[in-house]
């Protein structure tokens, strides 16, 4: 068992003391890290700073350079603008000659044309003649592929009449393009 | 004058309770300059951050931008502008545009027989879409006779040639061995476009896709009627009494 022999105004000066110390180290403790973080964010600030800075400097040289191509820069941007005008018309336009001509090679040249109609953009009307009835197993054949889609540039195709005489068959098909 | 503090406050001793007011004050101010000098720069540093990064993607941008106009090759740019120059019209000019049909007809021993042109008329392009720049139709009907055994190459020829020609319609009667044919077809010319500010243009704006690539070596094998199109412009430049009032869009 201790005993304390100071008086109680000792003591309490003592405690005192202890928390002056105390406080004095919370203190400086705070000052150093509020010292710390506010060095740190304005250190931070400033790279930052200056890193937009030299970036921007970067940026007017690369502009001014672009400038300097205005010329070339507007051509180019001419002839994209045409191109995608010329384009359009392009994928509008309905080829007439690509049509006629697979029109033409649509079926082997033993068949021949007789006689053809366009009717609208892409329905034509075409009469044939043929001397040997084995052809028009062939007609026949194709008028099926070209309805299942297997004849590149046709959609359909109908044989609307067909006839003998003085031993020629002559006959008619209708057929549509893409 | 002097303050007399009381034994205690809040039962806290006087003496101890004036040790805990310099901490106290020195905190305040602390979080006061806290609020006051660094925490806005905490805010300034992610406005900063985003600039950069703006910036940045602005330069690249521009970066793109000239290093695709340095990729191309003058001769290409020269080429291709030529090209395109041909195969839309200068202008409305539909007497122009039988020109330069009567000179491809004449190369397939094609006769135009007859043409009709309807200058005033708006066509369904312009109609449709309202827009300041927009491709302008400029049709006309002819009628021209010529040896059957070449109307498909006659057509070929109009569908393969520059100004770009689109036959709307089409008739052919054939007798004996000469084909009539009654045409409506169509050339295009652009309307003037507003000059864009150079700092707007996007990569997008500038370089070709790879359908307009391909579609410009298209053209190339086209026939180009730009001879009879510059003499044209000559004839119209020195035509009296008719003024467009516009300047040379491709120029």
């Amino acid at each position: 068992m201790s005993v304390s022999l100071l008086p109680s105004q000792a003591k309490f000066q003592l405690a005192k003391t202890k928390l002056k110390n105390q406080l004095l180290i919370l203190m400086v403790t705070l000052t150093g890290i509020w010292l710390t973080a506010s060095i740190l964010i304005w250190g931070w600030w400033l790279v930052r700073q200056r890193q937009l800075k030299v970036i921007q400097t970067a940026y007017n040289q690369v502009a001014a350079e672009y400038k300097n191509r205005g010329e070339d820069l507007l051509t180019s941007h001419r002839l994209k603008y045409q191109a995608k005008m010329v384009g359009k018309v392009l994928a509008a336009r309905f080829e007439y000659g690509e049509a006629i001509t697979n029109v033409n090679n649509l079926l082997p040249s033993e068949i021949t044309i007789s006689d053809f109609k366009i009717q609208g953009h892409n329905a034509f009307q075409i009469n044939y003649t043929t001397n040997k009835g084995e052809n028009m197993d062939i007609v026949e054949e194709k008028v099926a592929e070209i309805n299942d889609k297997k004849v590149k540039g046709f959609t359909a195709a109908k044989l609307t009449s067909l006839s003998w005489e003085s031993g020629q068959w002559k006959f008619s098909l209708e057929v549509k393009t893409e | 004058m002097t303050v007399t503090l009381p034994d205690k406050i809040f039962g806290l001793d006087s003496s101890l309770a004036k040790l805990l007011v310099k901490p106290i004050v020195i905190i305040i101010l602390l979080i006061m300059l806290f609020n006051w000098g660094v925490y806005p720069k905490i805010a300034d540093i992610g406005r900063l951050k985003q600039e950069i990064n703006k910036v940045n993607a602005e330069k690249q941008m521009v970066v793109d931008k000239i290093n695709y106009i340095n990729s191309l090759p003058p001769e290409d740019l020269k080429k291709n502008e030529s090209l395109l120059n041909s195969a839309l019209l200068y202008e409305k000019d539909a007497y122009f545009l039988v020109g330069v049909i009567r000179q491809i007809a004449d190369k397939y021993s094609f006769t135009v027989q007859g043409f009709s042109l309807s200058p005033g008329k708006l066509t369904k392009d312009e109609k449709e879409s309202g827009q300041a720049a927009v491709n302008k139709r400029v049709p006309v009907i002819l009628n021209l006779i010529g040896p059957k055994t070449s109307y498909l190459n006659f057509l070929d020829g109009l569908e393969k040639s520059l100004p770009i020609l689109s036959i709307e319609k089409m008739n052919m009667r054939v007798r004996n061995e000469v084909a009539e044919m009654d045409l409506e077809i169509s050339a295009y010319y652009l309307d003037e476009e507003t000059k864009p500010e150079i700092k707007r243009l996007t990569l997008a704006d500038l370089k070709l896709d790879k359908n307009e690539a391909e579609m410009l070596k298209t053209l190339s094998n086209y026939t180009n009627n730009r001879t009879i199109l510059s003499l044209a412009q000559e004839q119209i430049a020195t035509r009296s009494g008719v003024v467009y009032g516009r300047s040379n869009p491709f120029r």
